[in-house]
C-alpha cells in the first residue's frame, strides 16, 4: 500500500441521523483512509455533524442530485491527488469496513473499478431486495452486458471503488440522474475493466426508497434508453 | 381568408413582433434568442399579408383550407422552437452543475486557508 491514498466519498442528502454512525465506523476503517462528505444541499444539519466529526465536507449549493454530488466528490480526488476513492453511502446502507474487501480485489483483479455486489455469491449478502427490485436489476444487468460484453451483476450498486484513471474519467464525466449503470457503460467505453466482489449490505436506517411501480417502470425505461445513449456516445 | 381576418392577423403579428423588441430592449430576451422569434413574427406577419397568395401551394399540397396548411406549418415549427428549449436548459442545467460543483470546492478550499490562519477573516 505505498503511496496510495484512498477517499471515501459519502455522498449525504438530509442524513443527520445516520451519518455519525457511518462516519464513526469509517474511522476505525484499516486500512486508514480519508473521508470526504459532500453534501447536496441538505435542509438538515448534515453538514454540521459531519464538521464536528472532524471531517472534510462538501456542500453543495442546492441540491442536486447523486450525479453531481458524486461527481463533486470525483473532481475533489482528483484535485488533491488520491489515488483511489470509494463511494459509501451515508444512509448506513454501506459497510465501511468491507472497504478493505474492494481494495483487495482490485490489487487481485487489477481492475479500474471494483463494484460491491450483494448477487455475486449466494448466501453471502445480508441484504435481500424485494422481488420486483431484483427483477429490474437482472433485466439492466442483462442490457449491460449485450451493449458491452461486461457481465455485472449487482449495476446499481453505489459501493463502489475506483483507480485514479477512473476517477479521472469521472471528474470529466459522470451520469446525472441514476448515475450507478451508466457508469459501468461509460467506463467500458473508455477501455476501463470492471470487476465485482461480494459484499453484505444492510437495510438503510433512516428513509425509505421510495420507488413505486410507476417510477419503477420509468427507472427502467429511462436508464435502458441512458445505457443505450452512453455506449452510442462517440466523445471519449 | 377572409379581408377581416387578415386585418386582424396582421395586427397580431405586429403586436407581437413589437412585444419581442421591447422585450429585447429591455435585456428582458437574449438578442440570440430573439432572432428566431423575429423570424416567427416576420412569418405571422407574411402570411396575414399574402395569405391569399398561398392557396395554391396549399391546393398542391392537398390542403382543402389554406388556414389549415398555416396550421400545419405552425405547429412544426412551434415543435422545432420547443425543442431548441430543451436543448437550451439541458446546457444551461449541465452549467448549473458545473457552476455548483465549483463553489463546493471553492468554499472548502477557502475554509482550508482561513483555518491555516493565513488571512483575517473578511
Amino acid at each position: 500500500m505505498n503511496g496510495e491514498r484512498v477517499l471515501v466519498i459519502v455522498p449525504a442528502f438530509n442524513e443527520e441521523k445516520a451519518l455519525p454512525g457511518t462516519l464513526e465506523e469509517l474511522s476505525r476503517v484499516v486500512p486508514p483512509v480519508e473521508v470526504l462528505v459532500v453534501n447536496d444541499g441538505s435542509t438538515d444539519r448534515t453538514s454540521a455533524v459531519a464538521r464536528a466529526a472532524g471531517e472534510a465536507v462538501l456542500d453543495l449549493p442546492a441540491n442536486m442530485g447523486i450525479g453531481v454530488t458524486m461527481q463533486a466528490g470525483y473532481r475533489y480526488a482528483l484535485e488533491y491527488g488520491f489515488t483511489h476513492a470509494v463511494q459509501c453511502d451515508g444512509d448506513g446502507q454501506h459497510r465501511p469496513e468491507q472497504i478493505a474487501i474492494l481494495l483487495k480485489e482490485m490489487e487481485r483483479s487489477g481492475a479500474d473499478m471494483v463494484i460491491g455486489s450483494r448477487f455475486v455469491e449466494r448466501g453471502v449478502a445480508g441484504f435481500k431486495s424485494l422481488f420486483f427490485r431484483r427483477q429490474v436489476i437482472r433485466f439492466l444487468s442483462a442490457w449491460i452486458w449485450t451493449l458491452t460484453g461486461v457481465r455485472v451483476y449487482d449495476v446499481t450498486s453505489g459501493f463502489r471503488l475506483c483507480n485514479r484513471r477512473a476517477i479521472n474519467i469521472f471528474a470529466r464525466d459522470y451520469p446525472f440522474d441514476y448515475p450507478e449503470p451508466e457508469a459501468i457503460v461509460l467506463l467500458t467505453r473508455h477501455g476501463c475493466r470492471i470487476s465485482e466482489v461480494a459484499v453484505s449490505m444492510r437495510e438503510r436506517q433512516g428513509g425509505i426508497s421510495s420507488i413505486g411501480f410507476l417510477s419503477g417502470v420509468y427507472y427502467v425505461v429511462k436508464v435502458s434508453m441512458g445505457l443505450l445513449i452512453t455506449k452510442l456516445r462517440s466523445d471519449v | 381568408m377572409t379581408e377581416t381576418l387578415r386585418i386582424v392577423a396582421g395586427f397580431f403579428a405586429v403586436g407581437f413582433l413589437l412585444m419581442i423588441f421591447e422585450l429585447v430592449r429591455r435585456r428582458r430576451l437574449k438578442e440570440s434568442y430573439s432572432l428566431t422569434w423575429f423570424f416567427v413574427g416576420g412569418s405571422l406577419l407574411a402570411f396575414s399579408l399574402f395569405g391569399d397568395r398561398l392557396d395554391s401551394l396549399a391546393k398542391l399540397l392537398g390542403f382543402a383550407q389554406t388556414s389549415n396548411a398555416i396550421l400545419v406549418f405552425s405547429v412544426f415549427l412551434i415543435l422545432v422552437l420547443l425543442l431548441g428549449l430543451s436543448v437550451a436548459v439541458s446546457r444551461l442545467s449541465e452549467l448549473t452543475q458545473t457552476l455548483a460543483q465549483e463553489i463546493g470546492l471553492l468554499k472548502h478550499r477557502l475554509e482550508g486557508e482561513r483555518k491555516k490562519g493565513g488571512r483575517p477573516d473578511e
